[in-house]
């Protein structure tokens, strides 16, 4: 199959194309490296994919799926069933993150042989 | 999850808007309706996503993926990861089915339960010459296609797809390499109902490329 990548990133997104580049960027500049970028389109009509598409050609692990409006849970799954990643998780379309983000938490899952979730006292205050 | 159909479709295209619409349209006149396609773009520039996007918009079942320019066995793979039907097959964007195509496909691994993979079943539509194409494996040679594997006509459970690891990124026929692979694994069979109207001699076919490049288009 294609070369997998360690953490698949899914980014949904429904007419944020004034916002998306912020989401993106901020993956880009990760220190964590080994990433997918999975774009879900839950139907945007803003212009989206026209300004996505030449950044897809010069990304290779980029990759935009698009379906018909159907709300942000369904769209999560859509990610979820279509993730190479060994890990998986999220970026909408609003937020951003440190560049820190996903090597903190691939080391946390390295590093602990629990299945449980953190304890609230593990989230930023 | 999103609610899965039986079978998933996966049609890779690559600059092909005016041609694909025969493809789906085939599709959608199938008489087994239990389907998601999944069209994988593989960095077209002919205006497709354009024509595609209201046609989603309207067909729920339908899905558009789509990546940089890779080739046709790493954009099928592509489909192979993200299908979330029970089976798995492939419509090449230049053929179309016939309407029993995979009703009669669906019903033989159901009463073969011990089959993982068939494939076959090609009705030939171009001149005659070009039924003739570049032998994978003979450098060089001409081969008729009813002695070829048809990558596209492949029908087998999604899971046992992902087992096999899919296609290796050969510029040409990956199902020659494919098939031989999944046959020492998996029971392989080939089946003759003719429901896969395969088109030949177009000129951007990889078949005709790969003939002109080698200087063999005709026998």
């Amino acid at each position: 199959m294609n070369q997998n990548k360690k953490i698949s990133v899914i980014l949904p997104v429904y007419n944020r194309k004034h916002l998306i580049m912020r989401a993106i960027n901020s993956l880009a500049a990760q220190t964590c490296k080994d990433w997918e970028l999975l774009i879900m389109d839950d139907g945007s009509s803003d212009g989206l994919a026209e300004m996505l598409f030449p950044l897809l050609d010069a990304n290779p692990h980029w990759r935009y799926c698009r379906h018909s409006h159907r709300g942000l849970a369904l769209t999560r799954n859509l990610g979820i069933a279509t993730a190479s990643g060994e890990y998986l998780t999220f970026l909408d379309s609003d937020d951003e993150y440190k560049p820190e983000h996903l090597a903190v938490r691939l080391d946390y899952m390295h590093s602990t042989k629990l299945s449980s979730a953190p304890s609230a006292d593990n989230f930023d205050k | 999850m999103n609610q899965n159909k039986k079978i998933s479709v996966i049609l890779p295209v690559y600059n092909r808007k005016h041609l694909v619409m025969r493809a789906i349209n085939s599709l959608a006149a199938q008489t087994c309706t239990d389907w998601e396609l999944l069209i994988m773009d593989d960095g077209s520039s002919d205006g497709l996503a354009e024509m595609l996007f209201p046609l989603l918009d309207a067909n729920p079942a339908w899905r558009y993926c789509r990546h940089s320019h890779r080739g046709l066995a790493l954009t099928r793979n592509l489909g192979i990861a993200t299908a979330s039907g029970e089976y798995l097959t492939f419509l090449d964007s230049d053929d179309e089915y016939k309407p029993e195509h995979l009703a009669v496909r669906l019903d033989y691994m159901h009463s073969h339960p011990d089959v993982d993979f068939i494939h076959g079943g090609v009705v030939l539509n171009g001149p005659p010459e070009s039924h003739y194409v570049p032998d994978a494996v003979h450098k060089g040679k001409m081969i008729h296609l009813s002695e070829c594997y048809i990558g596209s006509t492949l029908f087998g459970k999604t899971e046992t797809f992902r087992r096999s690891g899919g296609f290796k990124p050969l510029p040409y026929s990956a199902e020659s390499e494919f098939l031989p692979r999944i046959a020492a694994q998996f029971r392989v069979e080939k089946v003759a109902f003719p429901t896969y109207i395969y088109y030949t001699g177009l000129p951007d076919s990889i078949c005709t490329i790969k003939g002109q490049n080698e200087g063999i288009t005709t026998r």
